[in-house]
């Protein structure tokens, strides 16, 4: 059967309930009898609580509980679960970082919530902190092997880079620097908490994964995690920090129990500065040497990235120099350093953003210095196997990319575009693109109703990129019915479990599951059917049924998936599957590539730099629904000239606070910031991937990009800007 | 103090703090849930809906300055079938998580309703205070833009 | 909770005013206070809200007597198009449409602007530029202040704490020209870095200079002027008039650096042989 309905530039499902503003985000679940929690958090970046005067807020009409971490419910456990980020829930008086929650106060509207936070009165004891990375960097240290780097460890050599470097007949050897980072989704993190008795918690959460929430939940209220459910039908943008359930998750599960109300907290815009991470800065060198064909003979990639005193997360910034050329002598290191900062996490593209700028920007550098096109000489190290892992890639369509790109773009480098005529100046450049192909153990959940319509369910959710509509359409084929016939459902830790959508792995993972599960539904009802006295397939073998809009049919004769389930009873038909990665697939490396290639215009008495075109080219395994896939891959452009140009979370090194704490000192990308942007797909078969052949295309977007434009903005001025964001002063 | 509010047609009357929001009169006692809160300080236009016909941000609003007056958010956009510009978010990608999708549709309604010639700069200085974080913006422009053919 | 009056008439305005109830603040399209209220800034120094929103007699534009004379309440939106800005004061006009974006340019008003007095606000450094006088009111009766004496020091204005902004009235431009360049930390949406204005008659013989987001106050830039005036030189003696600070949104050097270089631009468009070095 050849699927007709996965790879349709279907619109999305969900569409409907998003334009009328049906749809329901957990901020807004309805909760009857329910209390609103507002967070007072710490001005200091390390300290102590000496005392918090709550009377005056207590006094306040409407006020239930102001929660601090004198009278807090006792957490049975204050550990959180492996690769899970340490949280600050009201249990001890240390203050670690600026704008962490010190008291939680509930009332029973909003703005009674809100006027009380106000009257609370913290005293801190300030101790000496520091958020400058240069204090600290003496005592950078090699961390453990973390699951953001595929638990691979933090050095790795190969060859002898040192050589390498001395035989090189040109070298560049610069330092990069990325900056903090703020994830800033639109939707502000939301957790509502429902006891059901003294054991039962039910929780609606902003979540890229439920059971990552139930999981910890579950283990700080020493509870069984099937007494734990979390909900989320719709996520207004994640991007990594709604990756793993932060402090205000547990705060509004305590607050509820403390109460004995549902309790609903809502982080306003500034507190999304620090307490659910961010990108941490980097610092990176990068000694990079080539002959004088352009053929790489060393590549040595360092980072070190922040971290915060009480946790240790890891930007693998030096990774993506681990697969993307050829070169015999390579070596990559990361260490991090521990300052008065929140701790970072995960951000779209952890490690390939940041690494790929340094990386990319080196290579440019070193593409100049030869004289030579870049885009040449990244052919001429073009990697036919991973250089580090000496593994096949299980697919790789990158000379494709460069050709597409540098064909749609009009790539020609050599030139240096003339100003214009209104004195703008003109730069191209480009870039490579890539990110890991993640594939995590799914499950999914298939069942034929009477009606003849499935119902298809597994816990994942849909952050915005389309994970109902894709894996209704996955359904449908698998199962052999129409579109209006499936309804795929996700969101619950009820469902049969999904990863975190986290890592561009959410179409992978899931896709394989239902996959899996709807074909071996279908399978099933055929058996029914053919073993069914009552069926005029009664006796046909399974293989020669044919399947489509839910009938079968075998030798003239037809039967269809709603009468086999109503003969059998009528009770729902089911199969559940589970897709994962196998050890078959350690023998590749798994990744998806790109090209991208931009055009600038710089204002040279202001130093504005403009997009004006950027056009990429992806490979990012099969694509289950392009409409979908490009505006995924849109944003994530869009995301790199943020990156590029914008985006920095500005700390006060004075008192380690963030000064850029909302969206008007924050920039992310606007409407006036952003003119042509072209994404398009190579379509890859790969069938090592995962059995859905997808590699994922949420991340892939983001990466190379700011190298990209930075490259374009040496061609136009002659610049070299090696720290983001491109700001208009470092161009003046 | 208690006032009226005209929302979405019908006459509602309210006991409300004066200063409290409109956002938060919209989504916590009236239960209009498709007006979103995306920065609380007029930077993001996530809150947009019309106060007696003119855009505005109701998270910078005091309900005591919208007594009186008719209020219209997503909600009262379109009664049973959609608009022609929620047909082009849905058919366009202009939606994507969702959040900026109201907001943006009711900017991008003034927008047509302005009658201005749907050119990319116009559709992108109509909507310039509108932030969204997936899409890249592209698609809500080409939304605004296709409703704007199909009506005119 | 703050209490709040409501009033639809000056003399309602007046009588509460008259009371001088403690801390209290003015209300109009709340783009500025409203946004202070939600990020609990300094919200125990509000004691009372005076909300204006609804008094009529504040708002409109009208041309009287040489003047262009605007109602503080009036909405950008409402400058942006008015027949009457657009062919009299142009300028203020094309400023009205860099604020903010429509949601706010429907709320925002040219009062509100003015008293909330911020270095970096958008109009001010045309109203200094093209001498703006203010007519303010109160329980004690009305009076005009001159826009350079209005903006003392930061935030702080010459209005009287029982007084209300009723009017702006620019004297109308008669051959000279008027002009003015945000440079904005983005294209739209977007807080200045740097804000200049320009007034000038052919061949330079009168000019008017104001600055904005470059000294605690919007600021005329006098010595700028004479050496526009004179052929000196614009570009070092703005730098003796301004006093940029670093703070997130830019940097002393890059505010020192694009001021003059806009300046320049502004004057070399208006006619002048100034160009502007380092173009290539």
């Amino acid at each position: 059967m050849k699927p007709t309905i996965t790879g349709q530039p279907l619109a999305r499902i969900d569409g409907h309930a998003k334009v009328t503003g049906a749809a329901r985000y957990s901020a807004e679940v309805q909760i009857s009898g329910v209390a609103y929690g507002v967070l007072v958090t710490s001005a200091c970046a390390r300290g102590r609580i000496l005392a918090i005067e709550t009377n005056d807020a207590e006094r306040e009409p409407g006020v239930l509980a102001v929660i601090t971490p004198k009278n807090a419910l006792r957490l049975p456990d204050t550990k959180v679960p492996e690769n899970d980020r340490v949280v600050q829930v009201l249990q001890d008086d240390r203050i670690v970082y600026s704008n962490q929650p010190v008291a939680l106060v509930v009332a029973e509207t909003l703005e009674g919530a809100m006027h009380a936070a106000l009257l609370v009165k913290v005293h801190e004891e300030k101790e000496p902190a520091t958020v400058r990375l240069d204090d600290e960097i003496k005592n950078a240290f090699e961390p453990e092997p973390q699951s953001a780097s595929g638990k691979k460890s933090a050095d790795q050599v190969r060859g002898d880079p040192a050589r390498g470097l001395r035989e090189a007949a040109m070298r560049i050897d610069e330092t990069y620097q990325t900056p903090y980072e703020t994830h800033n989704p639109l939707e502000p993190h939301a957790t509502t908490a429902v006891w059901n008795g003294p054991d039962r918690l039910t929780v609606y959460d902003a979540t890229q994964g439920v059971f990552g929430v139930r999981k910890k939940l579950a283990k700080m209220f020493a509870l069984p995690t099937g007494n734990v459910r979390v909900l989320t039908k719709f996520v207004g943008g994640g991007f990594g920090c709604k990756g793993t359930p932060w402090s205000h998750v547990i705060l509004a599960a305590l607050a509820a129990k403390q109460v004995g109300r549902p309790v609903k907290l809502v982080l306003t815009r500034p507190q999304m500065f620090g307490m659910v991470g961010g990108r941490p800065l980097t610092r990176q060198r990068l000694s990079v040497g080539a002959n004088k064909q352009g053929k790489l003979t060393a590549l040595r990639h360092e980072s070190v990235s922040t971290t915060s005193r009480f946790d240790d997360f890891l930007e693998p910034a030096a990774s993506v120099s681990r697969h993307s050329y050829a070169c015999e002598n390579m070596a990559t290191s990361h260490r991090l350093v521990r300052l008065d900062i929140a701790t970072p996490t995960y951000m779209r593209a952890p490690g390939e953003a940041t690494g790929g700028f340094a990386l990319e920007s080196a290579i440019d550098e070193l593409a100049h210095a030869l004289k030579m096109d870049p885009l040449a000489l990244r052919l001429a190290s073009y990697a036919e196997t991973d250089p580090t892992e000496d593994k096949p890639f299980s697919s790789k369509s990158l000379r494709k990319c460069y050709a597409e790109g540098a064909r749609r773009f009009g790539w020609a480098w050599n030139k240096r575009s003339p100003a214009r005529a209104d004195g703008m100046l003109v730069g191209v450049g480009m870039a490579t693109s890539s990110y890991p192909a993640y594939f995590s153990k799914a499950e999914a959940l298939a069942r034929m109703l009477p009606d003849g319509t499935a119902l298809v369910t597994s816990g994942a959710v849909d952050l915005g990129g389309g994970t109902y509509t894709v894996m209704s359409q996955v359904a449908a084929d698998a199962i052999g019915l129409p579109m209006d016939r499936v309804r795929f459902d996700l969101g619950d830790s009820e469902m049969p479990e999904a990863p975190r959508s986290g890592g561009s792995q959410t179409a992978a993972s899931c896709a394989s599951a239902v996959l899996l599960a709807g074909r071996a539904l279908r399978d099933k009802l055929v058996r029914m059917a053919v073993a069914d006295a009552g069926s005029p397939l009664l006796g046909a073998r399974p293989d020669e049924v044919l399947i489509e809009n839910g009938r079968m049919t075998a030798n003239g004769r037809t039967d269809s998936f709603a009468d086999v389930v109503k003969r059998a009873g009528g009770a729902p038909v089911e199969e559940r599957a589970r897709a994962g990665p196998d050890e078959a697939r350690k023998k590749w490396s798994l990744h998806s590539f790109g090209a991208q290639f931009v055009e600038v215009l710089v204002d040279p008495d202001l130093g504005h730099v403009r997009v004006k075109r950027l056009v990429g080219v992806f490979a990012g395994g099969r694509i289950l629904n392009a409409r979908l896939a490009r505006s995924q891959l849109m944003g994530g452009m869009v995301w790199g000239i943020g990156m590029a140009l914008h985006e920095e979370t500005v700390y006060d090194e004075k008192i380690g606070r963030i000064m850029t704490r909302d969206l008007a000192d924050y920039h992310v990308p606007a409407h006036a910031d952003v003119q042509v942007i072209e994404p398009y797909f190579i379509e890859e078969e790969d069938v090592h991937v995962d059995p859905a052949g997808v590699k994922g295309i949420g991340e892939i977007g983001i990466t190379g990009t700011a190298a990209a434009i930075a490259n374009a903005v040496f061609n136009a001025t002659g610049k070299r800007v090696r720290s983001l964001p491109i700001t208009p002063d470092k161009l003046l | 103090m208690r006032l009226e509010l005209r929302i979405n047609g019908s006459v509602r009357s309210l006991e409300v703090e004066p200063l409290k929001r409109l956002l938060d009169v919209l989504r916590e006692d009236l239960i209009l849930t498709g007006t979103k809160e995306g920065c609380g300080e007029g930077e993001c236009g996530a809150c947009a809906v019309l106060l007696d016909g003119q855009l505005v941000n109701s998270c910078l609003v005091a309900v005591c300055q919208a007594a009186g007056a008719s209020v219209v958010t997503i909600e009262g956009l379109s009664s049973s079938a959609l608009t022609p510009l929620q047909r082009s978010f849905v058919e366009c990608g202009g939606a994507q998580c969702g959040i900026c999708t109201p907001g943006m549709i009711v900017a991008g309604q003034c927008f047509l309703d302005s009658g201005a010639a749907a050119t990319d700069e116009a559709v992108r200085e109509a909507i310039a205070g509108n932030l969204c974080r997936c899409t890249g913006y592209t698609k809500i422009v080409e939304s605004i833009q296709h409703a704007a053919r199909e009506t005119r | 909770m703050i209490p709040v009056t409501s009033v639809k008439t000056l003399p309602e305005a007046y009588a509460l005013l008259q009371a001088r109830p403690p801390g209290l603040r003015v209300l109009a399209g709340g783009t500025d206070l409203m946004v202070a209220i939600n990020a609990r800034v300094g919200l125990d120094r509000i004691g009372h809200v005076l909300d204006i929103w609804n008094v009529r007699e504040l708002r409109g534009i009208a041309l009287q007597d040489n003047f262009l004379r605007i109602g503080a309440l009036t909405t950008y939106t409402e400058i942006i198009h008015s027949t009457l800005v657009n062919t009299q004061l142009p300028a203020l006009a094309a400023v009205s449409r860099e604020v903010g974006a429509w949601a706010i340019q429907n709320r925002g008003t040219l009062g509100g602007n003015v008293c909330n007095a911020s270095p970096a606000g958008d109009t001010l450094p045309l109203l200094l530029a093209a001498d703006a006088r203010f007519l303010l009111g109160g329980p004690r009766g009305e009076r005009t202040v001159v826009a350079e004496e209005f903006f003392l020091a930061y935030r702080k204005t010459a209005l009287g704490a029982d007084e209300l902004l009723l009017r702006v009235d620019f004297p109308l431009p008669d051959a000279a020209r008027l002009a003015y360049r945000k440079v904005g930390t983005r294209r739209a949406q977007s807080i200045s870095k740097t804000l200049i204005a320009v007034r000038a008659t052919p061949g330079l013989r009168e000019v008017r200079i104001a600055a904005g987001c470059v000294a605690p106050i919007p600021l005329r830039c006098r010595r700028a002027e004479q050496a526009a005036m004179s052929g000196g030189d614009v570009r070092a003696a703005l730098q003796l008039d301004i006093s940029p600070i670093n703070d997130i949104r830019s940097t002393i050097e890059y505010r020192r650096l694009v001021s003059a270089n806009v300046l320049l631009q502004l004057l070399k468009n208006m006619g002048t042989p100034y160009s502007l070095p380092g173009r290539p």
